[in-house]
């Protein structure tokens, strides 16, 4: 297998400044996304919760809410569907892009998070390099895609 | 009344599919054989009819018995029973039966033909068949067959006993009403000596008649009601007490109490018992009594008859229990069809949950894995990077192999969401699916126009892809990938159509022997490090055409090409 060449580092990234929360009970994924988002765009505002109880509450009381909301689909206790359709029920969250962010790829669970109002539908890469491709391509993206077929997964392969 | 006849083909489907063919073949195969079979067997259990065909030598007896087979079974081939038994039982209701008078027939015949019937058709079928399920299959429907054939055909023997009955004591009615007293006895006296002459007819169909003078206590048995109850024809002076003698305790007090109203409101008595006969045999029968009054109003006489009903009773009872156990077998059905969608549904979240989970570390061990290779490049060794780009390796095989198991087990659920799909749309879908790898290899899909068809429109995909994907994999080095694809419609042995839909490419092919071995699951012709796979798309392929009730099977040349060639019914 070749080694993939890294572009991001060399190519300068976007600068404006995003606000991105990340939702996700894993310990290595949330410190991977810091990671990647360290090197795609330096201004970027990264939070991230380990867990998604009380997460309309946390998004409530921010001063201003996040660009990007990235949730983990596999959590314990509540989902990242059943957030997915919470938020959607409260018109003031209504602004935030939500990137649903997972290991595997279930037609059933892509289809469910598109008619709920999902921004994209990412499958977590399985090297460092795609991850920093495939975020990057998330936060340029301003528009959602506009059919199932087309654009809403994102996946390295 | 309702005849149990009509009862019985309300709930057995009397069109066979194993048992047709199973007549077919003996029709063209083994007629002669199976008659003879058949006329030894009648032979051995003695069935009463032949005592009638005496006049008939055993050729003869032959030359009948292929007529009379080769029309049943020409019935069974061709799917006609219901009318094959219904002409047989219209014939003999008219008498026109060859070579058999109509009041010849008694019960035995009839259980026992069925009896040599099964017997025979149960020795060809080792001949026939090694497959000891469609053995059951075959018996199960010849079990159907004899079941109604005997069932009307009893039916008709009631029938036809019941009208010489009622011809009979129609009779004595109608005079009744026209004539005096004396005119009264002089048809007693007529019925008497008539009696003589019943007795023959009476010993052909199992019923006896009895009388009873009141004022003189005096009771009279026919022979064959001496025999019914086991005993030598007029071997004993007959009381009131022989009657009740026969009974269970039990039934003693109420037949009793029954004889004495009947008496008093003067109406016909008519009851079934059961008797217990001195060898210790029971037997079922059915009794009708008569009074005969005189001006009066006063019994002058009883006459009645006794039907040994013996052999419908059992029969009866013995299809009871078969509606039972049928209805027993479906219901145990339906629970095992709904356990059967649980654990299914149960397979399929654990199914999810552990590829799912499976895959987590294995993504984790290829990202760090990764991370290293790339971004501490300069200070590993050679041989370390290279270590550590073959564990990124084994996990990422590893993650793949879950991946293609999860897909093949998804397809494995119960099939459901056949649609109207159009194949030409499919190709191009895969094609859209493929379109890197078509890129990379510079290889081409070609396709004649084809059909529209009905099915599981992700699976048709799934299926394309597969096979285009393999051609792909498989393709020769240095030789620019080409696959073909064409459907045409046909039928199969049985004249139904079927689309035949085929897969050509020009890859390195293999040897035909292992054509079989490629749909397995797991099976591998090549070394991994040669092609990568998991060995599990071309037993998905097998997998969805069985899913359609289709077969794909493939002919393949070393260094030439293979042929995939898939059939699926034309549902629409």
């Amino acid at each position: 297998m070749e080694y993939k060449t890294d572009i991001m580092e060399k190519e300068p990234i976007s600068e404006t400044v995003k606000k991105i929360l990340l939702v996700d009970d894993d310990l290595d994924d949330r410190e991977l996304f810091v990671e990647a988002f360290s090197f795609i765009n330096a201004k970027s505002q990264i939070a991230t919760l380990e867990g998604s109880d009380g997460l309309i509450d946390y998004l409530k009381q921010l001063p201003a809410l996040p660009d990007y909301l990235f949730l983990d689909l596999n959590m314990p206790r509540k989902s990242g569907k059943e957030c997915l359709r919470e938020i959607q029920e409260h018109d003031d969250l209504k602004g935030i892009k939500i990137a649903i962010y997972s290991t595997s790829i279930n037609p059933r669970d892509v289809a469910e998070t598109y008619l709920n109002g999902a921004f994209c539908f990412i499958q977590k890469p399985n090297s460092f390099s795609d991850l920093k491709i495939l975020l990057h391509r998330v936060i340029s993206t301003e528009t959602r895609s506009y059919s199932l077929d087309e654009g809403f997964v994102i996946s390295d392969k | 009344m309702k005849l149990a006849d009509e009862k019985i083909s309300e709930f057995l489907d009397l069109r066979f599919s194993h048992f047709s063919e199973y007549a077919k073949f003996i029709l063209s195969n083994r007629l002669n054989e199976f008659v003879d079979h058949s006329l030894d067997a009648s032979f051995e259990v003695n069935v009463p009819i032949l005592k009638h065909l005496k006049s008939f030598s055993r050729n003869e007896l032959f030359q009948m018995g292929i007529n009379s087979n080769r029309e049943m079974l020409s019935a069974i081939a061709n799917n006609s029973v219901d009318q094959y038994i219904s002409n047989s039982r219209n014939n003999w209701l008219s008498n026109s039966l060859s070579f058999i008078n109509r009041d010849q027939v008694i019960a035995e015949d009839i259980t026992l033909i069925s009896y040599v019937r099964r017997k025979t058709f149960r020795s060809f079928l080792a001949g026939y068949t090694n497959d000891p399920l469609e053995y059951i299959r075959i018996m199960d429907e010849v079990d159907k067959f004899t079941l109604v054939a005997d069932s009307v055909f009893l039916n008709t023997l009631i029938k036809i006993q019941q009208e010489q009955i009622a011809a009979s004591n129609d009779e004595l009615e109608k005079r009744e009403r026209l004539m005096d007293i004396s005119e009264k006895y002089t048809i007693i006296k007529r019925l008497e000596e008539s009696e003589a002459q019943n007795k023959q007819a009476e010993a052909l169909t199992h019923i006896g008649n009895w009388s009873w003078i009141p004022h003189t206590n005096e009771i009279r048995w026919s022979d064959e009601l001496f025999r019914i109850y086991g005993l030598e024809p007029q071997s004993e002076q007959i009381t009131v007490q022989t009657f009740t003698d026969f009974l269970h305790e039990e039934d003693r007090e109420y037949f009793a109490s029954e004889w004495n109203n009947s008496l008093k409101s003067m109406k016909v008595l008519e009851q079934n018992f059961k008797i217990f006969r001195r060898d210790g045999s029971v037997k079922v029968l059915r009794s009708k009594g008569e009074i005969i009054s005189n001006f009066e109003g006063k019994a002058v006489k009883v006459i009645g008859t006794i039907q040994d009903i013996t052999s419908e009773f059992i029969l009866t009872e013995r299809l009871k229990e078969r509606e039972h156990y049928l209805n027993e077998l479906n219901h145990s059905l339906a629970q095992k069809n709904e356990e059967l969608i649980n654990k299914n549904k149960e397979l399929e979240s654990f199914n999810f949950i552990t590829s799912h989970d499976l895959q987590e570390p294995l993504r984790k061990i290829q990202i760090f894995t990764d991370r290293l290779i790339t971004e501490n490049h300069d200070n590993f060794s050679g041989a370390t990077l290279n270590s550590m780009a073959r564990i990124r390796d084994a996990a990422h095989r590893m993650q793949k192999l879950i991946e293609d198991f999860l897909e093949f087990s998804q397809t494995l659920s119960p099939t459901k969401g056949f649609e109207s799909v159009d194949l030409n749309e499919i190709v191009g879908e895969a094609k859209t699916e493929l379109y890197a790898r078509l890129q990379e290899k510079n290889g081409i899909v070609i396709y004649s126009a084809l059909p529209r068809i009905k099915a599981i429109r992700y699976q048709m995909k799934q299926l394309f892809v597969n096979l285009i994907s393999n051609s792909l994999k498989y393709a020769q080095p240095g030789e620019r990938p080409v696959i073909e694809i064409h459907a045409s419609k046909h039928e199969n042995t049985l004249h139904q159509p079927v689309f035949k839909i085929s897969f050509h490419d020009n890859g390195i092919g293999f040897d035909q022997k292992y054509a079989n071995k490629v749909f397995d699951l797991f099976q591998r012709l090549h070394n991994k490090n040669q092609f990568s796979g998991t060995g599990i798309g071309l037993a998905l392929c097998k997998k969805i055409c069985d899913n359609h009730n289709g077969t794909i099977t493939v002919t393949s040349e070393p260094m030439i090409g293979s042929v995939f060639t898939i059939h699926l019914p034309d549902i629409e």
